[in-house]
């Protein structure tokens, strides 16, 4: 069994929100396309406004920018996209 | 940095935010998103009330951040850091249109460099002091 790729998604989770949920699905079609196992968690973004920031980032192999703005912490937001910039973490927000 | 768009989509669902549905965008050739998507011509689908403010593109150009998508009338539709591995951010969803027969080729092409990044990460981190010193820790676990 290959290793799972990692992806954190940060935002906070909303079942109900349609693009969420599609998130979650297109992540795990695809994955499915590549053959490859998927571990797939999102991060709330209160959870990365804080000084272990980085360390929660680092543990993913990909990060997201989750839909859905207002967030609960815009600067916990922040914090992930800046860490995937200076980093060169493979990021997206859609 | 963002603002109400003036204007919905063509495609608007009644009672949907400005952008919802689909809308026909360009892909700005020799862009990571052209890669991806393969041509200039493309359409993909919006949930979204806002827009990027134009006047701040010049600054996100000066910045670093390339406009890969516009609509048909100009508007920056996505944006991309050319020297970045993986940095593509979109005013479209992908994952909107994203089916399990036929997923996305968007997610799958993130989905590779994220696995392609987790193979060389180790290695990188040995050649390149990092900027960040929890991230060293971390990359080795």
């Amino acid at each position: 069994m290959p290793t799972a790729i990692r992806i954190g998604i940060i935002g906070d989770f909303e079942p109900s929100y349609h693009s969420h949920f599609a998130t979650n699905a297109a992540l795990y079609d695809a994955a499915a396309k590549l053959n490859a196992p998927l571990m797939l968690r999102w991060l709330p973004t209160p959870s990365l406004d804080c000084a272990d920031a980085q360390k929660i980032l680092g543990q993913w192999d990909g990060l997201i920018a989750g839909p859905g703005s207002p967030y609960q912490s815009f600067t916990g937001m922040l914090r992930g996209i800046e860490f995937a910039r200076t980093q060169d973490w493979p990021f997206t927000g859609t | 940095m963002v603002t109400p768009l003036s204007c919905s989509l063509p495609s608007r669902r009644e009672g949907g935010p400005k952008a919802s549905g689909d809308e026909h965008l360009k892909i700005t050739p020799g862009s990571q998103l052209h890669s991806i998507c393969g041509s200039e011509d493309h359409f993909e689908q919006y949930y979204c009330n806002y827009g990027v403010n134009e006047e701040y593109e010049k600054q996100f150009q000066a910045a670093g951040l390339r406009v890969c998508a516009r609509g048909m009338q100009g508007e920056t539709r996505a944006v991309e850091l050319p020297d970045h591995r993986f940095f593509i951010a979109t005013l479209f969803q992908p994952q909107l249109s994203s089916r399990p027969e036929s997923p996305h080729p968007f997610w799958v092409a993130f989905l590779r460099a994220a696995a392609q990044f987790q193979k060389t990460r180790s290695k990188r981190s040995a050649s390149r002091a990092p900027r960040v010193k929890p991230r060293a820790k971390a990359a080795t676990r």
